[in-house]
């Protein structure tokens, strides 16, 4: 499925609280195509997180469609929306990893969504899926670590490890839901610069959310900022002005989103 | 340069109470004070009676010294039917537990009807002692180890049971979620999320069992569930202090021996 953009049109999402109905989101349209690294940015509370979890599939939208190439993939159900998420790689702000387990065994949980039959519970997979496992370990640099625990990983191996586990799905889009807040600034940069490697070498549609803008500055394709639920601009890193940023943060967003 | 006034610290600090506080804490202390009082009269707690049945448990110890090491080879197989009615009852015991911790935790079992049913379950189980299932099992199958087996059986598979559903309860789901999302079903969520994660805690869990289990198939000999309970059982009826005795230093050695074993196995599993 590689080398698919990743279109949001039109995307409202809005809440019932109390009688009243609070928009989150206002109409956002938005295309990461292959290859892309788009980061959404927004002070808290902007609908970064929303659009994020309306793009995987854990929340529809209220209105729009979300496609991956031609695709609608919202409003899926059942068996549809299984084989969709396995289109779209997830990275988390932890890693989510099975401390238990070795390295290679989480690797390969990302291959699970090809394989529904009994042998796959007992973990007996395909060769070739053991191999597109340490294909995906060596390409984030930690093949070494394949029979190693994963719970004895530091922060930024852990992360590379949650980075090779969407490889393996094999996947047309990732999602990147804050991947380095958890990380020190080397291990950030080793993060970034490995999303940024696997986003041009595999043609990967890349969304990811950040706070920090300065590697969002270094690293995007291009920079999405989001304020109060509208997207206030969506530019290269380059064309984004410090006062435009600036006003992303400003106080009075916080007020107008909540 | 201005003086600074900083306050003397007083000279012994007192713990107290604000004046409502103080009422209610002399009030509850009265109150249980009052409580152990009606508590000890019922129960018939006496220092006199004990003073006057001093002699008598000084002869019984009298009498059972030195233990009689001649029962020894004959007292070796209730001592393994001790042993084994604890190993089959916690190892069937936990098998049943799987099953009914999964059915009974909302983070598995989101359908709340087979949550209740699956709860209702662990609690009759846990709820009656095993002594109690003992004395029903006895006269369902007769005399024996087996009513000791089954007996244990159900009582772990409750305690495991209701500890099991909790484990999956506080157990980090976000491995799962991030399974979920990647496209694996429940299944197989269930095989590379849950197991992994909960499966070290668990036999944890079934080594204390096991430790419990064997002290517990002592006293269920005393309802005729078997092993060295019974032996014992019969040994103090028919006077026999010193065979009595024997059996006691058997059973010290065994739960000493499983206590260890399991304690150094738990901790290698954490």
């Amino acid at each position: 499925m590689n080398g698919e953009s990743l279109v949001l049109s039109d995307v409202t999402k809005s809440y019932d609280t109390a009688g009243r109905r609070r928009m989150v989101l206002h109409g956002i349209d938005l295309a990461v195509r292959p290859g892309e690294i788009v980061v959404l940015l927004g002070a808290n509370g902007s609908g970064k997180s929303t659009t994020l979890k309306i793009a995987s599939g854990m929340i529809s939208p209220s209105s729009g469609e979300i496609r991956i190439g031609d695709t609608p993939i919202s409003g899926l159900k059942g068996e549809m929306r299984r084989q969709s998420r396995m289109a779209l790689g997830m990275v988390f702000q932890s890693p989510r990893l099975v401390g238990r387990r070795a390295v290679l065994s989480n690797v390969l949980c990302g291959t699970l969504g090809r394989h529904q039959d009994l042998a796959s519970m007992a973990g007996i997979l395909p060769r070739s899926e053991r191999g597109l496992a340490m294909d995906c370990l060596e390409q984030v640099g930690l093949a070494d670590l394949a029979a190693q625990r994963a719970s004895t990983l530091s922060g930024g191996q852990a992360q590379r490890v949650a980075i090779a586990r969407a490889l393996a799905q094999r996947p047309a889009v990732i999602l990147a839901d804050e991947p380095v807040a958890s990380l020190d600034p080397d291990a950030a940069e080793e993060v970034m610069v490995l999303l940024r490697r696997v986003a041009r070498e595999q043609n990967l549609a890349i969304l990811c959310v950040l706070h920090q803008i300065d590697l969002a500055r270094r690293h995007a394709t291009r920079l999405a900022g989001l304020k109060a639920g509208r997207l206030a601009f969506d530019l290269p890193p380059a064309d984004v002005t410090d006062e435009a940023l600036a006003g992303l943060y400003a106080r009075e967003t916080m007020r107008e989103a909540a | 340069m201005p003086r600074t006034m900083t306050a003397a610290p007083p000279e012994r600090a007192r713990f107290a109470f604000p004046r409502s506080g103080r009422f209610l804490f002399w009030g509850g202390m009265a109150v249980l004070a009052l409580l152990l009082v009606q508590a000890a009269r019922e129960t018939q707690v006496s220092p006199a009676n004990l003073l006057s049945g001093a002699g008598r448990i000084v002869d019984i110890v009298r009498r059972a010294c030195p233990p009689d090491w001649h029962q020894l080879p004959r007292e070796w197989k209730p001592a393994r039917e001790t042993f084994n009615i604890a190993l089959v009852g916690t190892a069937l015991g936990a098998l049943l537990a799987c099953p009914l911790a999964l059915l009974s935790s909302r983070t598995i079992v989101r359908h709340a009807p087979v949550r209740m049913a699956a709860r209702c379950v662990v609690g009759l189980l846990r709820a009656v002692p095993d002594l109690v299932w003992a004395l029903i099992f006895v006269t369902a199958v007769g005399l024996g180890p087996f009513p000791g087996v089954l007996s244990l059986t159900l009582h772990t598979a409750g305690m495991l049971g209701r500890l099991g559903a909790e484990m999956i309860e506080d157990m980090d789901v976000m491995p799962m979620e991030a399974m979920e999302l990647a496209g694996a079903n429940r299944l197989q969520i269930f095989a590379h999320g849950v197991v992994p994660m909960l499966a070290p805690s668990m036999f944890g869990l079934v080594l204390y069992r096991f430790d419990e289990n064997l002290r517990s198939s002592l006293v269920l000999g005393f309802v005729g569930a078997g092993g060295l309970g019974f032996q014992l059982y019969t040994a103090i009826s028919l006077f026999q202090y010193r065979t009595a005795s024997l059996l006691l230093l058997m059973t010290l050695v065994m739960v000493i021996a499983v206590e260890g074993l399991s304690s150094v196995m738990r901790r290698h599993l954490s």
